[in-house]
């Protein structure tokens, strides 16, 4: 039989178990630990710091817009609810559509907005 | 006595809290482990070192990955691997080159017949004597006492080309040192 056919032997498999063992005598620590902990505090820190300065930057350049973003929808929402004001006393008139599309529009928005969050998020 | 708490539970609670402190008792665990296992690699202590810093930052930050905290011995270990053939990669083939050459004239010089026992004294040539995806194989075998499956995920090969290097490593040893006797080393 050849030899490089022959699976190693339960004994062979011991002795080389210890033979190998030996390539691996335990190593003190000296100080390794202390330096790995102490180079990650700081990427958690460092993390941490330039998260915070990005979300304050963001939060102060998006202010403007956003606050003005407020105003509109608070502005549409009155529109809607005036237009639905509508629609509930003209619904079978005709001519409600062309007097309220804008409640359509929200209306065709309200309903798909999860579906967009959604997509966005994937 | 403070009880010691498995590695999924300190895996667990690191990735829970955020904190480096469960961390830490994981790098004090392993430190020797991972570091042995670099030095053999690289045949250089303070690279070794080096790398072993790298992998251990690299492990925190992909520790949400892992998906059995059971296996974050494996884990590292395959971490470590790939960290050390990435820097090999950057240092060219000369490292590697060099680190060849020199094996070679160890595997020249062996002159221990069949008959007389191995033993610790004769390890340096009997890894020389092996291929190095044999060496590997057989070290994470009968050093770090992995199992061939976690060898073949951690060195991303496949089962029986693992079986078949242990195989025929220790064929190559048997045909130059005599196994049979636990009386050295």
């Amino acid at each position: 039989m050849d030899k490089t056919d022959r699976p190693v032997s339960p004994e062979e498999e011991v002795r080389l178990s210890a033979l190998f063992e030996t390539l691996i005598p335990p190593l003190e620590d000296e100080g390794f630990s202390a330096i790995v902990t102490r180079r990650i505090r700081r990427r958690v820190w460092l993390r941490r710091v330039v998260l915070g300065t990005a979300v304050f930057i963001g939060g102060v350049l998006a202010f403007g817009p956003l606050f003005e973003l407020s105003v509109q929808i608070s502005g549409l929402s009155i529109l809607l609810a005036e237009g639905l004001v509508s629609l509930a006393t003209s619904w079978n008139d005709p001519g409600w559509l062309a007097q309220n599309g804008m409640v359509l529009i929200l209306a065709l928005l309200a309903v798909s907005s999860p579906g967009a969050i959604r997509l966005l998020e994937r | 006595m403070p009880v010691e708490r498995r590695d999924e539970e300190l895996v667990a609670r690191a990735i829970a809290t955020g904190s480096p402190a469960d961390y830490d008792v994981l790098i004090r665990r392993y430190q020797s482990d991972v570091r042995n296992w670099l030095r053999h690699l690289t045949g250089d202590p303070s690279r070794a070192d080096d790398l072993a810093q790298e992998t251990f930052i690299r492990a925190w930050e992909r520790l949400h990955t892992i998906s059995d905290g059971k296996r974050f011995k494996a884990w590292l270990m395959k971490i470590a691997y790939n960290m050390f053939l990435q820097s090999s990669r950057r240092q060219g083939r000369e490292a590697r080159l060099a680190d060849a050459l020199g094996r070679e004239q160890l595997a020249a010089e062996d002159h221990v017949t069949p008959s007389q026992d191995a033993g610790v004294a004769d390890l340096p040539r009997m890894l020389a004597i092996l291929k190095e995806d044999e060496r590997v194989t057989m070290v994470l075998c009968y050093a770090y006492g992995m199992s061939h499956r976690e060898i073949a995920e951690l060195t991303e090969t496949p089962l029986g080309t693992v079986k078949s290097h242990i195989r025929r490593g220790a064929a190559r040893i048997r045909e130059r040192f005599n196994l049979g006797n636990p009386a050295h080393g």
